[in-house]
């Protein structure tokens, strides 16, 4: 009888797993048996470990029937976050395309509660999430085109490089900080931060980067915060942006083309106005980039 | 007679009293809307103008600004929409106009503008041992009073709406810390029970605490300070001939720099330690308490060392062409003879020749660190080449000297917007110097 009566205080003080959709104020808690219940839906993917080929079988909703369900039909994107601050963003249109799911089964084995994720065989392993406490529904705030770039290249040379930049050991960079207090004063809200390799974030200041380093690597800087999971680190920090000022690392692109090709702007920033030390003007950025002495520019606005 | 005279008293009294509201309204009149932000001087808009046109003239760095109404709505706005700010005095108020802006940009009682620069003297640091640092300046405490309420566009300017929230105050993290004053006085004082600083206010563009103006705010700082090295100075000088390397200009931040640069030298030494110096970190402030171990006062004349067990014939300093106080000693300053520059290779041909004698004390002050620093940047290749040059003469003198070796600096150097490299507020970069025996 005591040890019965244990056992139900346990699963009474047991955490009950939640995962709750928010679409502007409305928050809805959902019943994840009820979930189970719909999960048909089966995407198996290959893997390779150690150099051998597997297939993994992952069972559970689309996330397009989930909003469906839930009458949530007018969004650009969602947010997933996870009990660890890790947080991923998905668009309509990847939403639609690449139908990821929320899965549930693994296998054919039942994932604990904190094994939930998204899986998609399109969308990168960054995507699959898990231990996912939020789904948030977002408008998209257009990214928009910046009025004033700054080169980091100049920015850093004036500042020391850091020794072991805490918390991270064995390590040398900077901090975020170093790079962006001259240029956002007071740095409060998101910020857009891009990778060489087209990965962005869209990262609230305050939770995400007040903390961030930028590790010295032998291709660039990695973006690290004790804020954020791993999963989220940022390699080779190409680009920031805040409102319409930015901070780009010149010294990872040839051309001029690379950069309005990764970040996807019209032909018109082509043109822009140079402002330097030693020389000010208007300039064309498609045929003048290689011949920049980018640690004497101040800034570009256009 | 005495009737006639109190007349004409009273006539000078009506006078008086009639003439006072044409003063008030001529003194009204002429009032203009003041500047603040990271304005390091007195500034009033008294005419009408564009913001554009104002700045370009008094604060061409200014990148932002915050327009503040008297009602406590604001809006802010960059630098490329200064231009379409028109800035008019209507009867007793000033308002915005224009074709341009959106609605939320026309203000109708303007009371302050508020300008952000890249850098500003009055900015308040907030520091973390020997690594963090976090600054305020002016604009960026006057903008956090204000909530954003919203953003509106027109013909391709932006504006920010804000609403004015609540007071500037300031969360720190520990129950102690270490407040600097502009003055150099620094205060242990305990935050209360929401971290917080008692007295701590921005007011009239200033971070006072009971009425000091506030510049530094450290949590964790460093124990040893110049007034500590002065007492090491002292003791040391009792028992053992002293070698004391002044590098004018080596920061703990610059050392630090060099090291992750993977650049060795006589700064690599794990001897050395960080030091805090005086406030404001400038060479004639680190000297005096150095040299007297006085915090309180900062006399432009006076005597340094004068406390020391060493005779006025058993000491020298060499200095470069700048004596910055007496001494009891001897001492010879250098020109720059060879007009390359830089006086480092002069004092230290002195210094080779004089360590070779039976000096008790020597100081040896370099500057060719400070000097490429302040001219090039704290992190340029010209500033290493220094570093380097002065690596040399420290292992010459090493050798030659038989005594102990120590080594201090006054104060580091950052970045300015220029290029070049300055010093005089409260970051790291600044109030660290280095301090230890070499050999």
């Amino acid at each position: 009888m005591k040890y019965f009566c244990s056992l139900i205080c346990c699963l009474l003080l047991l955490p009950v797993q939640a995962l709750v959709l928010i679409d502007a104020d409305t928050q809805i808690e959902l019943d994840l048996k009820e979930l189970l219940k719909q999960a048909d839906t089966e995407i198996t993917v290959q893997k390779e470990k150690n150099g051998i080929t597997y297939e993994e079988t992952w069972r559970g909703l689309p996330l397009q029937s989930l909003l469906q369900q839930n009458i949530i039909e007018n969004y650009d994107r969602i947010r997933i976050e996870a009990a660890d601050n890790y947080q991923v963003r998905i668009n309509r249109s990847e939403i639609t395309s690449e139908d990821p799911i929320l899965a549930f089964y693994r296998n054919n084995e039942e994932l604990a509660p904190d094994r939930i994720r998204i899986v998609s065989e399109l969308l990168p392993a960054m995507h699959w999430i898990r231990d996912i406490q939020a789904i948030r529904v977002e408008k998209a705030d257009e990214i928009a085109i910046p009025r004033r770039l700054y080169p980091a290249a100049a920015i850093l040379a004036a500042k020391p490089l850091r020794l072991d930049p805490g918390p991270f050991a064995d390590a040398v960079g900077y901090y975020l900080n170093d790079l962006i207090t001259g240029i956002f004063p007071y740095p409060q809200g998101e910020f857009y931060l891009v990778g060489r390799d087209g990965v962005r974030h869209l990262l609230d200041y305050q939770n995400y980067l007040k903390e961030a380093v930028l590790i010295r690597e032998s291709d660039g800087f990695t973006l690290k915060s004790p804020q954020m999971p791993a999963g989220m680190w940022i390699k080779q920090l190409c680009y920031l942006q805040q409102e319409d000022t930015s901070i780009l690392f010149t010294d990872l692109f040839q051309e001029w083309q690379e950069i309005s090709s990764l970040l996807n702007w019209p032909a018109a920033m082509n043109q822009g106005y140079l402002h330097a030390q030693d020389l000010s003007g208007a300039v064309d950025l498609n045929e003048s980039y290689k011949d920049i002495s980018w640690l004497k520019v101040d800034k570009i606005t256009w | 007679m005495v009737k006639s005279r109190q007349n004409h008293l009273v006539n000078c009294l009506f006078r008086a009293i009639l003439l006072i509201p044409v003063i008030l309204m001529v003194a009204c009149g002429r009032k203009g809307i003041p500047v603040t932000g990271d304005v390091d001087k007195q500034l009033q808009l008294k005419q009408n103008e564009t913001l554009a046109a104002f700045c370009d003239r008094e604060i061409p760095q200014a990148e932002q600004a915050l327009l503040i109404a008297r009602d406590g709505m604001a809006i802010n706005i960059k630098r490329e929409t200064f231009g379409q700010v028109n800035l008019i005095r209507n009867e007793n108020r000033w308002q915005v106009e224009s074709d341009s802006l959106p609605d939320a940009a026309h203000i109708r009682d303007l009371q302050e503008i508020c300008l952000s620069l890249n850098g500003s003297s009055a900015d308040l640091f907030l520091l973390e041992g020997t690594d963090r640092e976090r600054r305020i300046s002016p604009y960026a405490a006057r903008i956090s009073e204000f909530e954003a309420v919203g953003v509106s566009s027109k013909s391709g300017y932006t504006v920010k709406k804000y609403q004015y929230s609540e007071p500037f105050n300031l969360s720190l993290s520990t129950d102690s810390v270490l407040v600097i004053a502009a003055s150099g006085q620094e205060f242990q004082l305990a935050t209360d029970d929401g971290k917080q600083l008692p007295g701590l206010v921005f007011r009239n563009n200033q971070f006072l605490l009971n009425k000091d103006e506030v510049r530094v705010i450290w949590t964790d700082p460093p124990e040893l300070d110049l007034k500590q090295v002065h007492q090491q100075l002292q003791e040391l000088t009792t028992s053992s001939r002293i070698l004391l390397i002044f590098v004018d200009g080596l920061g703990w931040l610059l050392r630090e720099h060099l090291l992750a640069s993977e650049q060795q030298g006589f700064w690599s030494n794990p001897a050395l330690m960080p030091v805090r110096v005086a406030f404001p970190p400038r060479t004639r402030n680190s000297y005096w308490v150095l040299g007297t171990g006085e915090t309180a006062s900062r006399p432009r004349q006076g005597t340094i060392f004068a406390d020391f067990q060493v005779a006025a014939g058993e000491g020298l300093v060499i200095e470069g062409d700048q004596m910055f106080y007496k001494t009891p000693w001897q001492m010879m300053m250098k020109q720059d003879g060879n007009e390359n520059g830089y006086v480092d290779d002069e004092i230290f041909i002195e210094a080779h020749r004089q360590v070779q004698k039976p000096w008790k004390f020597i100081l040896v002050h370099f500057h060719g660190v400070d000097d490429a620093a302040h001219n090039y940047g704290p992190y340029s290749p010209e500033t290493l080449k220094q570093l380097t040059d002065l690596d040399r003469f420290i292992g010459e003198l090493n050798r030659l000297w038989p005594g102990e070796i120590y080594l201090v600096s006054d104060h580091g150097l950052h970045g300015a917007v220029d290029g070049t490299g300055t010093h005089g507020c409260g970051s790291l970069e600044d109030m660290l110097g280095l301090w230890g025996r070499i050999k």
